[in-house]
């Protein structure tokens, strides 16, 4: 797995890439610690940090490098991600809320939003990482979000729980009404959509050797994975990108935007097709092709 | 694209019914009018209110109530408060129905929240949107805001539809008294709206037609929308609602995307009582009516922008308190009954 670990000196960026360690207890990972200079002023922090990091990270057994880069912090990590063909990007989250967040904006959030792979996004009071919290919406989709989940757990030997949550109502006599009040098991046991698609998430984890479950709420969906993520303890949650692009983007409902806002926990959010950052500053796209000059390059 | 000439048909006899319809009850109304004030039935807001609550009870529907509510409007027997107050309770009364036929099932030994929930959630959405748009639309009419916005009249519609239809009306008027002119235009009406229901598209897409649209949550705004469009075509929140089943293959759609589309099939399922007062030529009743839609249409927005995930929630634990248990939904379905009633003694 190719890994982008980002890092702006911050407490917040050290701890991200602390926990993303657990990822690296398998061998055979290329790891680059990437650390942008807004401000001349940060640079002697920024590059203080990703030595101790890289110090760190070492004994990983992972092919471990780090980069540098001078810009905004969000454009840039989205450069690097797009450039560097990576599987994940890991960022730390400052912890704004509210009206700090739309003032000032969130590197972790545009990052998210417009990353051509999977982000990890680790808040202030990530640690360890016991448990994980895969949430599927169904479909092949929701299927590699729990296969990813399950690399995961296998690696850093966690536990894991699959959920589902079904928020549907019935609009005619004929449904079937017993499917909207039944678990997991119940689901599987009927060969249900749910219930076949829960049953491929429990292979998948088979085959990764994870170990764990999978669970069915019945609510509304966001107020459901918040319940399960706040009463399970998770450590990390788990879920597809559901930005969408184009006219989807205008149509679906922002499931992510809402777990990475209203969770206090790791959330990774899965995405596998690239999708082209417009900048914050007006310009085009950026173009793959690095900025070799603006960035010193090296292994620590 | 495939014209359907039965449903077309079905569409053309629906309209001309409609329009007939709302021909009898104006002429019939007029003859009412003053048996009507004197017998003092709607004196206040909420005798209006619950008057027009209890005539959607009595015909199962809202829309026939509403336009008939116009009819008495440009009679003069109500005035534009009343109007608009009775409109509301049409509203109010409109999805009793669907709950009524669950309460039904439950009495069967069905189990009340499978039963009921979707026929609740529909009646509590509506009520939730329509109580403070009632004072909301209270204020806007009483100060005259929405005065302004009158359409043009349609002089040369008009007259063509007296010609067509006036000598038809003078026939039945000619022999029968004021009230069965009023009652064989509320039938009539009910009539048009019943075909008009056939000459919609039947939509059986099933699975493969929405692949997987059912499990996917849409934008609220969007669905409020959607719900806003489709009831501009339909007329009728259940059957916009009818229109949503095959999005799913089993039968059923998320409450994410049910509630808000609701909210929208709410505002538009005026559009046939807006045709009634432009058929009437009354441009007073036409602001009644749009004030009614405005004031739908501005609380749904307020919610739907600024609490709109709170408001899901307040909705499903109403219905999980009223289904919990068959005594809290037999005293809810008697207050049901009561409260209309209630309303005409106020």
């Amino acid at each position: 797995m190719r890994i982008l670990m980002c890092s702006d000196g911050s407490v917040a960026s050290e701890q991200a890439a602390q926990f993303a360690a657990y990822l690296l207890k398998a061998p055979g990972h290329r790891v680059t610690l990437f650390g942008v200079v807004e401000n001349d002023r940060e640079a002697g922090s920024i590059k203080h940090s990703l030595d101790l990091l890289f110090a760190r990270l070492r004994p990983a057994r992972s092919d471990v490098s780090i980069k540098m880069a001078r810009g905004h912090a969000a454009e840039e990590i989205l450069e690097e991600a797009e450039s560097g063909d990576y599987d994940l990007v890991v960022v730390g989250d400052r912890g704004r809320r509210g009206l700090t967040r739309f003032l000032l904006g969130s590197t972790s959030s545009r990052v998210v939003q417009y990353a051509p792979c999977s982000v990890m996004v680790v808040k202030k009071s990530s640690r360890e990482l016991r448990r994980i919290l895969a949430c599927t919406a169904g479909g092949e989709p929701g299927l590699r979000d729990v296969r990813l989940a399950a690399r995961i757990a296998a690696v850093a030997e966690s536990g894991m729980t699959v959920l589902h949550v079904m928020s549907q109502v019935a609009l005619s006599d004929d449904s079937d009404l017993y499917d909207l009040e039944a678990s997991a098991e119940e689901l599987i046991e009927r060969g249900t959509r749910e219930g076949r698609h829960l049953a491929a998430a429990l292979d998948s984890m088979a085959h990764a050797g994870a170990r764990g479950d999978v669970r069915v709420r019945h609510g509304l969906v966001m107020d459901e994975i918040d319940s399960e993520a706040r009463e399970g303890g998770y450590d990390l949650v788990v879920v597809g990108a559901h930005f969408g692009r184009g006219v989807s983007r205008l149509l679906l409902d922002d499931v992510t935007s809402h777990v990475l806002e209203a969770l206090d926990t790791a959330v990774l959010v899965v995405r596998d097709k690239p999708s082209p950052p417009p900048r914050s500053d007006g310009h085009p796209p950026p173009s793959p092709e690095p900025k070799a000059q603006e960035r010193g390059e090296g292994a620590g | 694209m495939k014209i359907n000439a039965r449903k077309l048909a079905y569409a053309v006899v629906a309209l001309a019914l409609f329009i007939l319809a709302i021909q009898l009850m104006k002429a019939g109304a007029k003859t009412l009018a003053p048996a009507l004030r004197d017998a003092s039935l709607v004196e206040t807001p909420p005798n209006a209110l619950g008057f027009g609550w209890l005539g959607a009870y009595l015909v199962l529907s809202g829309s026939p109530v509403a336009a008939a509510t116009l009819g008495l409007f440009n009679a003069g027997a109500v005035d534009a408060t009343n109007a608009f107050m009775m409109i509301n309770g049409s509203r109010m009364g409109a999805s009793f129905i669907v709950l009524f036929i669950g309460f039904l099932y439950m009495l069967r030994g069905h189990e009340p929240k499978r039963s009921m929930s979707m026929g609740l959630l529909s009646m509590l959405t509506t009520w939730t949107t329509y109580i403070p748009a009632m004072l909301l639309g209270y204020v806007i009419l009483s100060n005259g805001w929405l005065d302004g916005f009158r359409p043009a009249p349609a002089s040369e519609l008009i007259s063509l539809v007296d010609a067509v239809f006036d000598p038809i009306v003078a026939r039945i008027t000619s022999w029968a008294p004021g009230l069965l002119v009023f009652v064989v235009g509320v039938g009539v009406v009910m009539a048009s709206f019943n075909l008009f229901d056939r000459a919609l598209p039947d939509l059986n897409l099933g699975r493969a037609g929405f692949g997987e649209a059912p499990r996917l949550l849409y934008r609220p705004i969007v669905m409020f929308g959607l719900g806003m469009a489709v009831t501009t075509v339909s007329t009728s929140v259940s059957v916009s609602l009818g229109l949503l089943v095959p999005l799913s293959a089993r039968g059923y759609i998320r409450v994410e995307n049910v509630v808000p589309y609701i909210m929208g099939a709410n505002v538009t399922t005026f559009v046939d009582t807006l045709l009634a007062s432009l058929l009437m030529d009354n441009p007073a009743a036409f602001t009644v009516v749009l004030v009614e839609m405005t004031s739908v249409a501005l609380v749904s927005l307020v919610i739907l922008t600024a609490s709109y995930r709170g408001y899901e929630r307040l909705l499903l634990n109403m219905v999980g308190a009223i289904t919990r248990r068959r005594r809290s939904l037999t005293i809810f379905m008697l207050a049901l009954v009561g409260a209309p009633i209630a309303l005409l003694a106020v």
